[in-house]
């Protein structure tokens, strides 16, 4: 118990610079409940941290939309492919 | 639904485990050096093709890059381990040519070095780490709103260095596992966070700066 306040008193005293990069760092694994539970209690107070948070969560979102565009793209064309592997061919002979 | 694209990757037959079994194998000494390359093409052209395309814009230039990845691969096949799937070890080495293909022209166009990367989001922060330039809001859920956020996006990606573009390509746009981009990229967990935060630092700046300020009344 005393190692997790511990912990949520060290992130509360974090710079905003920290709390963003752990905020960015949460989109992609969870953090220890103890820091978690630290940034929780930042955001109630810091209305930037906040605002960056949801920022950051709706533009990997958008990125994530962006990037399922990908699918949907266009086929490499047939003519190209042949292209590419005919140099392929010639390239690594000389590899 | 982001997951969408993950899952082609690993569910797609080619792509799956059955094609990281038989990539193990070696193959018969009498093969040409290309046969897998025929196979990659087939396999996962289309997907390294829309990628380089989308970062590059240009079918040229996008061959040559594919061209350019099967090369490297065909070199790089005896070393890969087979711990990530067989298309996302392609997709790193097309994501480390597109990279050497931005600095290239950035080394001709203005002979500048990569910025430097120490800060995330410069301006924002103050000296004591406080927000200097508290975010604004940019969130927008109606269609027109967001077919304006989505082309801000477009466009500030194209703005990052190749570095992190590279990690924020691999890891957000394409939702590999952090796991394996760090393989694919050759970087730490610890290397690739930061990379992934500088960019999504530098994309929400660059992408406030392009849309965010009119919902507040500024200029």
């Amino acid at each position: 118990m005393i190692g997790f306040v511990r912990e949520v008193v060290r992130v509360l005293r974090l710079p905003c610079q920290e709390h963003a990069a752990l905020f960015s760092r949460q989109l992609d694994e969870p953090l220890p409940r103890a820091t978690a539970a630290g940034l929780r209690v930042h955001i109630l107070y810091c209305a930037g941290c906040k605002q960056f948070r949801t920022q950051i969560r709706r533009l990997r979102d958008l990125t994530r939309s962006l990037g399922q565009e990908l699918n949907a793209g266009e086929s490499m064309p047939a003519a190209a492919k042949q292209r590419v592997l005919s140099h392929t061919a010639r390239s690594s002979k000389k590899i | 639904m982001p997951r969408v694209i993950h899952e082609d990757v690993t569910s797609n037959p080619g792509a799956g485990p059955d094609a990281r079994e038989s990539f193990r194998d070696s193959p018969p000494a009498s093969a040409s050096p290309t046969a897998p390359a025929e196979r990659w093409l087939a396999e996962h052209g289309d997907i390294l093709w829309r990628f380089i395309l989308a970062r590059t814009r240009s079918p040229d230039i996008a061959e040559e890059i594919v061209q350019e990845t099967l090369l490297a691969a065909i070199q790089a096949h005896a070393t890969f381990q087979g711990t990530s799937s067989e298309r996302t070890w392609l997709l790193g080495i097309a994501a480390h040519k597109v990279a050497d293909h931005f600095r290239a022209l950035r080394r001709r166009a203005e002979r500048a070095p990569e910025p430097p990367a120490a800060d995330a989001s410069p301006g924002a922060f103050t000296i004591d780490g406080m927000w200097a330039k508290p975010p604004k809001p940019i969130e927008s859920s109606t269609a027109p709103e967001n077919a304006e956020l989505l082309a801000a996006l477009r466009h500030c990606l194209n703005t990052l260095p190749p570095s992190q573009a590279e990690a924020i390509w691999l890891r957000d746009l394409l939702n590999i596992p952090a796991a394996e981009v760090c393989k694919a990229m050759g970087v730490t967990p610890t290397n690739l966070w930061s990379r992934i935060h500088r960019a999504r630092a530098a994309l929400r700046l660059c992408v406030e700066k392009s849309v965010g300020t009119s919902k507040d009344g500024a200029p």
